[in-house]
């Protein structure tokens, strides 16, 4: 899948968010949600080292990532594309249940914020609005 | 990337109502990973098979409200427990397969009575 715009041109065109979750049905729901009731664009990848990959290739205007995946979980890709100059200043949140909430490991991985599960759908788009901040979504 | 690009799922209709469907369709599929991984490790203990029934409990756990389907939340968190405490001892005692076995029937029935909320609501 490709974007239709660039971040650059994101003022017109919608806002393109790259999800990452290794649950396909929640994946879906997610997916499905943003598209169509938030007329988002939704890229996904069902682990971490695709997801990277993905946000290499597309450079979206968010991430949204669940924490606990096998292999890679999501800290660690947060992490990651905090390292990369190519894809370090774009926002990722991460998707956990509360009460696996670690705080140190958030601070550490430079998230721009939490998304808990389980979540309201139409609820979504309006939380990874907020959580992103400046972001022009 | 893995799923289907999205154009028009549903032929039209809610297409969140269409991604609840195919939930509640795979949860017999999730049902039968834990039943499978519940035999395995009560015959003898095994990491993997442990981490599985753990996997398939958590994930359900976490997913299951999100789908409105707020009656198997407290089954798959009771069986998440239980296979995280699994993997902390590296141990399944009888007594504790036994209930697993029992909760994964309760669970079996709450996704009966998910499955016939979600068909009435689409009757309507």
């Amino acid at each position: 899948m490709a974007f239709r715009g660039t971040r650059a041109t994101r003022m017109t065109s919608p806002f393109r968010v790259v999800l990452i979750d290794d649950d396909p049905d929640l994946r879906q729901l997610i997916k499905v949600t943003l598209e169509f009731t938030a007329g988002w664009e939704v890229a996904t990848a069902s682990n971490g080292a695709d997801g990277i990959e993905l946000v290499r290739k597309l450079n979206p205007d968010a991430v949204v990532a669940d924490v606990r995946m096998p292999v890679m979980d999501g800290y660690e890709v947060c992490h990651r594309l905090k390292q990369d100059p190519r894809t370090a200043t774009i926002p990722v949140v991460l998707l956990t249940a509360r009460k696996e909430l670690d705080d140190a490991l958030i601070e550490s991985s430079g998230a721009a914020g939490v998304l808990f599960k389980p979540f309201e759908p139409d609820e979504l788009a309006a939380r990874i609005r907020q959580l992103c901040g400046g972001t022009n979504v | 990337m893995s799923d289907v690009p999205l154009q028009d799922p549903t032929g039209g209709h809610d297409p969140v109502a269409q991604v609840r469907r195919e939930f509640s369709a795979g949860l017999g599929a999730r049902l039968d990973v834990m039943r499978s991984a519940l035999d395995a490790v009560a015959e003898g203990f095994d990491s993997a098979m442990a981490e599985t029934f753990y996997h398939a409990a958590h994930a359900l756990e976490g997913t299951a409200a999100s789908f409105g389907a707020h009656e198997l939340v407290h089954h798959a968190a009771f069986l998440a427990e239980m296979g995280r405490r699994w993997l902390r001892v590296g141990a399944v005692r009888v007594a504790e397969s036994l209930s697993a076995s029992g909760e994964l029937e309760r669970l079996g029935l709450a996704v009966e009575q998910y499955r016939a909320r979600i068909e009435r609501s689409d009757a309507k």
